[in-house]
């Protein structure tokens, strides 16, 4: 954790985040609450895979050859990752016998964060529960000022560690709302089915709550963000594990969407903040 | 509708029962618009004189399973156009939000699910046992049929031919309105692979 201080140097960021295309800025944009644990390879240009925790467990990351550049996610064998609650819902993930690597973990923005590794900067997103990079370049050192607590770093390890901040902000609510619309546009193209349609159709309430929350304020609107929040996660997990198959879908069980989707509309109507799909009005819907 | 006179029960294909229930009210404004199917008057007339008539609608479990997806076929048909969109106060161009579509789809489809707990003249033939021999039969019959015979009709489904089948053990007229299966009613009934077939749209409900 010594190296915490260091990471807290103050650089601006400009240079990189200009190299982002518009598409991929759109992606810099989710926020969350939680906890990441990234694993960075001294080689490795781009991750292959990364991988959300939600609670302490145990992840196995591998370094493969140079030549691959790339950094692959295993099971088993001496190079386990052990994983170790430090608070409440963060994570430290411990590489064992593992090339050395320094790097780091801070935030670019509100949603985004940057990663490095000796040299080498990416920006990643916090997208959808997921951790996408966007961008991993061969350039310099960017320090930036981390506005969110970097809750620990290994030198010589394999780990790094971020908790974003609880800001439920009007960006906030427009940005989720921005990835909502992306997702729902994105499943209208897919092959037409009933479960099309309730991912599709679930996203376009959910988007509809949202414009409501940024008319009129709610004493809950924190949860009810969170309750979307969550919810799109869930969505874009479907879509990302059938995007390659998309008419698979049609066949998917998807009976736990439907009953989180109740859920959500439950807590939406019973405080009053948009009528459940049954009782739902034309009127009732905001137009753009 | 004495086409289908003198019999007990009669087969249903699940359209047909998606149209009978496909009556939903959206409030738009001050007024209450019914989205119906263009198929569902119709089809209402000919299911109120069955039950009128004390005759009984079933289908095949097979057919049954397939509603949510038959009714999300007939939602998203009927919501896609014009004359719908207008009713519902949107301008040309502008989409019937899936929110709506999604609220339709469950609406019909939780109809369709409650005809078979809170009616007495529908029921699902859960004891029917398609013949395998009959199904390759009417493979291929069907498989030997040029594509201009069926015109715009997709070729019938396993689904579509159990219900040929389940008409032809049960000895129970087919009510269909899929053209790709009614249009070959003669050739299916003189080669013994169906009992009778009637086109939705051609019985005339008084």
């Amino acid at each position: 954790m010594d190296t915490e201080a260091s990471l807290r140097q103050t650089k601006p960021l400009s240079a990189l985040l200009a190299m982002l295309s518009p598409t991929e800025s759109v992606y810099s944009y989710e926020p969350q609450i939680r906890t990441y644990a990234i694993a960075l390879g001294e080689r490795c240009t781009q991750f292959s895979e990364t991988q959300f925790l939600t609670e302490p467990s145990v992840v196995s990351y591998q370094l493969v050859s140079p030549s691959d550049r790339q950094l692959n996610l295993y099971s088993g064998g001496s190079q386990d990752l052990v994983a170790y609650t430090v608070t409440g819902n963060a994570i430290l993930v411990e590489a064992k016998e593992l090339p050395k690597v320094v790097g780091y973990v801070s935030n670019v923005s509100e949603n985004a964060f940057l990663v490095g590794a000796r040299g080498q900067v990416g920006l990643a997103s916090n997208w959808g529960g997921m951790c996408r990079i966007l961008s991993w370049g061969d350039t310099t050192f960017k320090w930036i000022e981390p506005t969110t607590t970097i809750l620990g770093s290994v030198t010589d390890k394999l780990a790094y560690l971020a908790q974003y901040e609880n800001r439920l902000s009007e960006d906030t609510v427009i940005s989720l709302k921005g990835l909502i619309t992306n997702l729902r546009d994105e499943l209208r193209d897919w092959p037409g089915s009933y479960n099309q349609l309730l991912v599709s159709g679930s996203l376009d309430y959910c988007r509809s709550v949202l414009a409501k929350l940024s008319i009129a304020g709610s004493p809950l609107r924190s949860e009810i963000i969170k309750s979307v929040r969550d919810y799109y996660a869930l969505c874009l997990g479907i879509v990302q594990q059938y995007r390659e198959e998309k008419s698979t879908l049609r066949r998917v069980d998807l009976q736990s969407i439907q009953d989180r989707f109740d859920r959500l509309q439950e807590t939406c109507a019973t405080h009053g903040v948009y009528p459940r799909l049954e009782e739902l009005e034309i009127a009732d819907i905001p137009r753009d | 509708m004495d086409r289908l006179a003198g019999f007990a029960v009669i087969i249903f294909d699940a359209n047909c029962i998606i149209y009978h229930c496909f009556r939903v009210d959206l409030k738009v404004d001050a007024t209450v618009v019914s989205v119906t199917s263009r198929f569902t008057p119709h089809t209402r007339q000919i299911t109120e004189k069955l039950i009128a008539n004390n005759q009984k609608v079933t289908t095949t479990q097979a057919a049954f399973d397939e509603v949510r997806d038959c009714v999300f076929n007939a939602v998203e048909e009927r919501m896609s156009d014009r004359e719908v969109e207008a009713q519902l106060g949107y301008a040309q161009g502008e989409k019937v939000p899936d929110q709506i579509k999604l609220k339709v789809t469950q609406s019909v489809e939780k109809h369709v699910r409650k005809l078979q707990t809170s009616t007495s003249w529908f029921y699902v033939d859960t004891g029917f046992v398609p013949d395998g021999m009959a199904l390759r039969a009417l493979k291929r019959f069907f498989d030997s049929q040029s594509t201009a015979t069926l015109g715009k009709s997709k070729p019938p489904s396993q689904v579509d031919m159990e219900l040929i089948n389940c008409g032809s053990q049960r000895q129970l007229p087919l009510v269909t309105n899929d053209r790709g299966i009614s249009n070959f009613a003669e050739q299916l009934i003189a080669a013994r692979l169906a009992f009778r077939l009637h086109n939705l749209m051609d019985i005339d409900p008084r």
